[in-house]
Formats: C-alpha cells, structure tokens, sequence
C-alpha cells in the first residue's frame, strides 16, 4: 500500500498556485497535515481524493496514477471534504444506504455496516431524524461515518474534528487511532493536539510547499535545547516579539513568561524547556516564511 | 444611508451573477435571438405585409422580441438571488445587519432588473446594428429606436424582477411548483393582453403593438386585418412592406404602462410581507414552512433533545476504543451492483413526496388507461407526464445543490453507475406514471405510439439529466420542459410532440427522440465527467 505524490503543482484560475511541486512518499500511517489557512492542504487533500486535477505532476496509488485510472483508487477511498452537504429530507441511515450504493456496497453488508459506523459516531439515538435538522456537528459526524463506510484504505479526512465537541473530538481522536492498521490516513487540521494524539508522520504546509516531513518525535528533536522559557516586562513584550519567536505568553506577578523558539538563549535568565508539537510547527512555518522574504 | 445599502446590496449581487458563466450562455443566448431577428425567423406581419426596417418598426420588432423573451424565460434566469444568498449562507450575514426587509428585497429586484436590463440593451444595439445591416430605410431616429424599449420593454421588466423576488419569498412559489406556475400565470397575461385589450392587463405590450401597427396599415390595399407576432422560421412567402412612423404615445398609455411600476412597488411590499428573513421560523407562513424550518432550526433540536435527556448521547461520548467494531467488508462487496444503486435513486427521487402526489399520479394513470384511444388518450398523458416534473427536474442537480457532490463524485462508480442509475430511475418512473397510455397501444398493437411513449419515457429523464448536470439547477429543465410539453404534446404539434400525445403519428419522430435521447446522455456523461474531474 503506497501513496507517491510527484512534484504536484496546482494553479486556480490560471493565477494563484494554492500548490507547489509537492512531493510526498507514504505507507500505511497516520499523517497530520498542518499549515496555516490557504496553504493548500484542501487542495492537496482534493487532488489525492480525485476529484480535482492538479495542474502538474502525478499522484500514484500503487504504482497507478489516478489521474489515468481514477476508479482504481476510489473504490478503496474515504473522504471527509472540509465542506460538504446533506439530503436535508433524508435521515442518516438512508443518506448512507444512499452513499453505499453509490460506492458499490451491497445491501445487507451497508445495512449491518451503518448501524456499526452510526454507534461509533454516537448518531444511533437520532438516526431516524431528517439531516436536515442535525446541528453542524452532528452533520459532521455523518461525514465521517460516510468515509468510512466502505472499509477505505485510503482515508481523507479534511478537517474532520471542526465543529465536534471535546468529548466527540476525543471519539473521534480514538477511533482514527483505532483505525490506523493497515491502511493510509491523511488528516489536516489546525488542532494541533489532535495531529499530536494520533498522527504517525507530521507534513508541515506552507504557501503550497511542503516545509518538513518527519515523525513527531523528529520534529522535536529538532528543537531540542532551542525552545526557552524567559521571563520579560510587559513593556517590553512588543520589542521581544519583533526580534524573537514567541510562541505563547503567561503573565504572571513577576512578569510575562514568553516561550520562545530560538537557537541561542534570548536574554539573561531565559531557561531551555522540553519543545511541543506547537513550537515545532510556529518554528517550521516562520522559517518557510524567512526564506521566502529573502 | 439607506440608498447606499441598497445599491450595494444590488450591485454586489449584479457582479455575483454576470461574473458567472451562466451569464455568458444567457448573453449568447440573447445574441442568437437577435441573429435570428436579422436572419427574418422574428417578424410582426400584418396580413401580408411587414414594416419596412426603419427605426420605428426595429424599435417596436426587438422591444417585442426582448419583452417577450424575457419575460417568458428571463424569470428563471433571475430567480435565484434570495435563493443564493440563503445557500451561501451569505443571507445569515446580511440578516444579522440593520438593512430592512423591504431594502433587502428592493435591492434583489433591483439586481435583478440589472441582469434583464443587460439583455435588453444588447436586443437594443441589435436594432440598431439591424437597421444598419439590413439598410432598408435610412435615418436613424434614436427616440423611435429607444422609446418602445423605454415604454413597453422597461416596465414589463420591472415588475418581473419585482415579481421573480415575490415568488423567491413565498414558500409555495419558491421551489419548482412555483417555475411551473409561472409558465401559466405567464401564458394567461400574455392571453389576457392579446384578447381583453385592457391596457394594464397586457404586459408584454402585444396590444399595443397590434392596435398601434393596424391603425397604421388599415388603409393598405387588400389589408384585411390580420395581426402575428412570430418566433420561429415561418412559410417563407415574402411579404409586402409598409412604412410605419411609430408609436403615438397617449397619455392613456403611458398610465397603461406606469401602472406596472406602482404593481412592481405592491409586489414589493407584499414580497416583504412574506420574507421570512433566513429564519423560517419568523416568515408569516412559518407554521406551513416545516421542511424549511427543519434546516435552520435544525442546531437548537439536536441540542434540546439531548438536554431534555431524549438522547443520553453526550454521557457515552467518550467510549472506550474498545467499544469500536467494525465488520471488516467480505471481499468483492465493493463489485458493482447497479441494482443497488438503481433502487437508491428512486427512493432519493421519490423521497418526500406526499401520499397526495402518489394520489394524483394513480389517478392520471388509471385514467391514461381508461381514455379512449385518440385525442383523449394523448392528453392524459400529457398530463401524467407533467405531474411528476418536479422530481425528474432535481436529476443532475442534487449533487451540486445539497453540497454532496464532493462524497459522491469521490466514488467509485459516480460516473459508471450512478449516473446511469440516475437516468435509469427516472424512465423507469415516467413508464410507471404513463403505463396506463403505455400498456393500452402496446395491447393494442400501436406501433408508432408504443415507439412514441417508450421513446418519450426514455427521453425526459436524459433531458432532465443533461440540462441539470450542465445547469446545476432545476429550473432550466422546469421552464423549458413545461414550455415543450405544452407546445408539443397539448397543442399539438407533431414535431415537437416527443410522447406521442397526438393521435396521428409519424414513426420518424419517435425515432428522432431516440436519437435525442442518445445524444442527451452524452453530454449529461461529459458534463458529469468534467464536474467529477474538478
Ligand atoms: N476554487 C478555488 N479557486 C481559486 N483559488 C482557490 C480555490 N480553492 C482554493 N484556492 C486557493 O488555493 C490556496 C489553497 O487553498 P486550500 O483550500 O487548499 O487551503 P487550506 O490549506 O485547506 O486552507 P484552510 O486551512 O483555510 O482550509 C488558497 O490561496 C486559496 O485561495
Ligand atoms: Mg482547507
């Protein structure tokens, strides 16, 4: 089971390239997608679930490019779009039964197939109402019960967690990791706790390129001993963070305590602290946007 | 202040939809119509005779064209902006906003006359560009030129705009039921203006274009009063031409024609009445708006249940993984099975319709096949065949409409299977609805109408089907469907008669719808395949 993406490159419109010769390699796993809005990661996530053509390069699926044989792929895809709708008049168990049909699944194994996958999203007590009056997250967990209908080994999620409760995001957040086995996940989202809870393999996104591709224990690694805890007046808060990465600011009584990303300590008294996934992403994508200013 | 929420409101929905490429296709559309103009197949003949192409008669012959047009078809063009504004969810926004309702609504009809006021001006210059290209008469009078436009054209379009907003705020009005409505509220003005010559009942102006143009010719040698506006390619006898000087407005007239603007301004008024703001629990028809309102109401239900402890569901919620078990699929339950999807569609399709709608349509088959053969039979048909417009018009357009495009094009058989299943349910529900007609000349050994119903079961459904997947709305196939069906298989006409409604028949017709029917697959294929393919 593999996934090649080539030197994938997307332009809308003729104008906005939204990718860049993007090139990723994966086997079975969970990949956290991260990058700040309009990166590209919908539109990766889009080309890779064939329904949007990149401008160049070629996306393999075991060796086949599914641009040529698309159908190769989707009969083994589960998608979540970011955005997606409902049948308002359909309750979740027909607007599955509809979807399995649609994806080639035959009746009986749907029917015992969405009971299981309504559970699992804690939809069975509502099943029998029209989507049309689910809230957002509700309808969000009928997206993600509809990836998984038909047993994918290849599994898009685009931001599935947006709108669902903590308790539901902590669900969900468990059944990925359940489900990761033998098969490909790609998630994006802007959570970073959840990439942290799941993810096998991190893919920082910026401006339509890939910036870094590594485990998360290796992205941390990255910042062992650069990662400081340093103590700043208020007053001098502004200036600290024109000269400095600072990823996230306490005040306390004796000060701000800022935690800065830096290869040398900031100031006097600045003490190194144990990095996180958060620092590793701030760091990886203010580094994207140096090279790119210069 | 108010003015300018309002131009703002009308002039960033006026760039919304010209910079949409239906707007170019109704633009060409618009060009097309006025080739035809210049290539003859658009006249106003008295008798045997026309008016010589000057200023005055190209005037009136292209504000006639353009107010006819637009009115007919315009409507569905433009009916659609509240309707945007709700999909997009845009409306949430501007309802959390001071503008009023009725500066909401004025701004969307304003938007509206905008768009039909663009097709107007290019059937204008056409007059202009004919009068030169045909170069029949010379001197070009701008006044005789404009002044129909101004005086027959321009009033016609505002109350259309007003109106096409009303119906987008009536619950009733807003969805198909109200697009065939509008062909027959359309039909019976258009009838009204010609027949009562009540001036403030004629919309379109026909009247006054007949009174005005046979005043003019009642004293040509062998006029014997005829009157015809026609579209379409006509005998080809060439016709005897006239001068005429143009219009003599009256003051009766005028107030004729102001007295649309003081209607557009009621129907405004009543539009605002009814709108219900993006809240369908506020509309005056709130308590009949219950599907509408499942949509937006949907968020405070789901949450009182659970809180009124109807659903236990958020005390489970974080179930141990081991609570999570799926089946694994057997191998090869992914083959492909039409049958399933085939039987998935028809109850998408017939999902939500009321056992009254069932009713109905039991009743017009049991008496397609009661009728006696002949006229009787056609006509309940015909009528068989338009009770269930509403369902084959969301062919094609479900996908794009409800946001599912994006689940279903990502799978596997969405071009393989689904769409055929689309187009497959659909016939299957026009031979259920028409068996009574169908069953009847089949026994009967009627060849050619047996071909006929067949052919025409098979037919509507890929129209339906390609004008959805290339529109993206179901209005396209409402408008033109109903329009077809009542010039076709009602009046009827042989050629465009594509059921076999009427009771002498040629077999080549049939077969042509066949052919048609081919062909509109086609193109439902390639226009799914490049929304497929993004
Ligand atoms: N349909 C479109 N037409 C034109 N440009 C687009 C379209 N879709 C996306 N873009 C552009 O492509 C770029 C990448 O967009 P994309 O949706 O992939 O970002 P994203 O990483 O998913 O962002 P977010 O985190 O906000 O979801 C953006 O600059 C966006 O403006
Ligand atoms: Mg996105």
């Amino acid at each position: 089971m593999r996934l090649e993406i080539q030197n994938l490159s997307k332009q809308y419109d003729g104008k906005v390239w939204a990718l860049r010769n993007f090139t990723l390699a994966l086997g079975p796993g969970v990949l956290g997608l991260l990058g700040p809005n309009g990166a590209g990661k919908s539109t990766l996530m889009r080309i890779l679930a064939t329904i949007a053509n990149p401008t160049e390069g070629v996306v393999r699926w075991n060796g086949t490019d599914i641009a040529q044989q698309p159908d190769e792929l989707r009969g083994v895809l589960g998608y979540l779009p970011q955005d997606f709708g409902v049948y308002p008049n359909l309750n979740a168990v027909e607007f599955l039964e509809y979807l399995a049909a649609v994806k080639g699944i035959g009746a009986a194994a749907a029917r015992r197939r969405i009971e299981e996958l309504l559970a699992l999203v804690n939809l069975t007590d509502v099943r029998k109402r029209p989507l049309g009056g689910y809230s957002g997250g509700m309808r969000q967990r009928v997206g993600i019960a509809q990836a998984l209908l038909n047993d994918p080994k290849l599994l898009i999620v685009d931001e599935p967690t947006a709108g669902l409760d903590p308790e539901e995001r902590v669900r969900f957040r468990n059944l990925l990791s359940e489900l990761s086995g033998e098969r490909i996940v790609i998630l994006s989202t802007h959570i970073v706790s959840d990439v942290e809870a799941t993810a096998t393999d991190i893919a920082i996104v910026s401006r339509g390129r890939l910036v870094t591709h590594a485990a998360p224990e290796a992205l941390l690694a990255q910042l062992d001993r650069k990662v400081w805890e340093w103590v700043v007046k208020s007053e001098e808060l502004p200036a600290a963070r024109q000269r400095f990465l600072i990823s996230t600011v306490t005040r306390r009584s004796d000060g701000v305590h800022a935690r800065v990303v830096a290869d040398a300590p900031p100031g006097t008294g600045a003490q190194p602290v144990p990095p996180t996934l958060e620092d590793a992403y701030l760091d990886a994508v203010a580094g994207e946007r140096r090279t790119e200013g210069q | 202040m108010k003015s300018r929420a309002l131009y703002h409101i009308a002039r960033a929905d006026f760039l919304e939809r010209v910079r949409r490429y239906s707007f170019l296709v109704t633009l060409a559309f618009t060009l097309y119509a006025a080739f035809e103009a210049n290539r003859g197949n658009i006249v106003v003949n008295l008798g045997h005779y026309r008016g010589v192409y000057n200023s005055a008669w190209l005037g009136m012959l292209l504000s006639l064209t353009a107010t006819f047009l637009i009115t007919m078809v315009g409507f569905y063009v433009i009916k659609n902006t509240v309707e945007r504004d709700q999909r997009t969810g845009v409306g949430q926004i501007l309802a959390a906003t001071p503008v009023g309702r009725l500066a909401y609504l004025t701004g969307k009809a304003l938007s509206n006359l905008a768009v039909v006021g663009v097709i107007a001006l290019v059937l204008l210059c056409a007059a202009f560009g004919m009068q030169l290209w045909r170069a029949e008469a010379a001197g070009i009078d701008p006044w005789k030129l404009v002044a129909p436009f101004l005086f027959l054209t321009l009033p016609a379009l505002v109350f259309l705009s007003a109106l096409a907003v009303l119906f987008e705020c009536v619950p009733g009005l807003r969805g198909g039921f109200g697009n065939i409505f509008y062909f027959f509220f359309w039909t019976a003005l258009l009838a009204a203006g010609i027949q009562t010559h009540i001036g403030y009942l004629d919309l379109v102006g026909v009247g006054f274009v007949e009174s005005s143009a046979k005043q003019a010719a009642h004293d040509l040698p062998d006029y014997t009063g005829g009157f015809t506006f026609q579209i379409g390619p006509h005998g080809g006898e060439s016709l005897r031409t006239f001068v005429w000087d143009g219009f003599h407005w009256s003051a009766e007239m005028i107030a004729a024609r102001l007295g649309w603007f003081v209607l557009a301004f009621v129907v405004l008024l009543v539009a605002a009445a009814c709108f219900d703001r993006f809240d369908p629990s506020r509309g005056i028809f709130r308590r009949y708006a219950v599907r509408g309102r499942q949509l937006a109401r949907g968020a405070r239900a789901g949450l009182t249940d659970a809180e009124n402890g109807n659903g236990d569901a958020p005390a489970i919620a974080a179930a141990a993984p081991s609570a999570m078990h799926l089946t694994p699929l057997a191998a090869g339950a992914a083959e492909g099975r039409f049958a399933g999807v085939l039987a998935a569609e028809l109850r998408l399709m017939l999902k939500g319709r009321s056992r009254w709608w069932l009713l109905v349509a039991l009743g017009l088959l049991i008496g397609s096949f009661a009728a006696p053969a002949g006229e009787a039979r056609g006509k309940v048909l015909a009528f068989a065949w338009l009770w269930p417009v509403l369902v084959w018009s969301g062919m094609g357009t479900r996908e794009t409409r409800h946001g599912t495009a994006p689940l279903i094009f990502s799978s596997a058989g969405a071009l393989g299977r689904q769409l055929p299943a689309v187009w497959f349910a659909g016939a299957l529900l026009a031979l259920v609805t028409g068996a009574g007609a169908g069953v009847r000349w089949l026994a009967s050994g009627d060849w050619a109408h047996s071909l006929a119903w067949i052919g025409g079961a098979m037919f509507i459904p890929a129209l339906a089907l390609a004008l959805g997947v290339w529109s993206g709305t179901s209005k396209l196939f409402e408008g033109l469907y109903t329009a077809w069906w009542y010039a076709g298989p009602v009046q009827p006409t042989a050629a465009l008669d594509f059921m076999g409604a009427s009771p002498s028949l040629s077999p080549r017709v049939p077969i042509l719808y066949c052919g048609a029917t081919l062909l509109l697959l086609c193109v439902a294929a390639v226009g799914r395949r490049r929304q497929i393919r993004g």
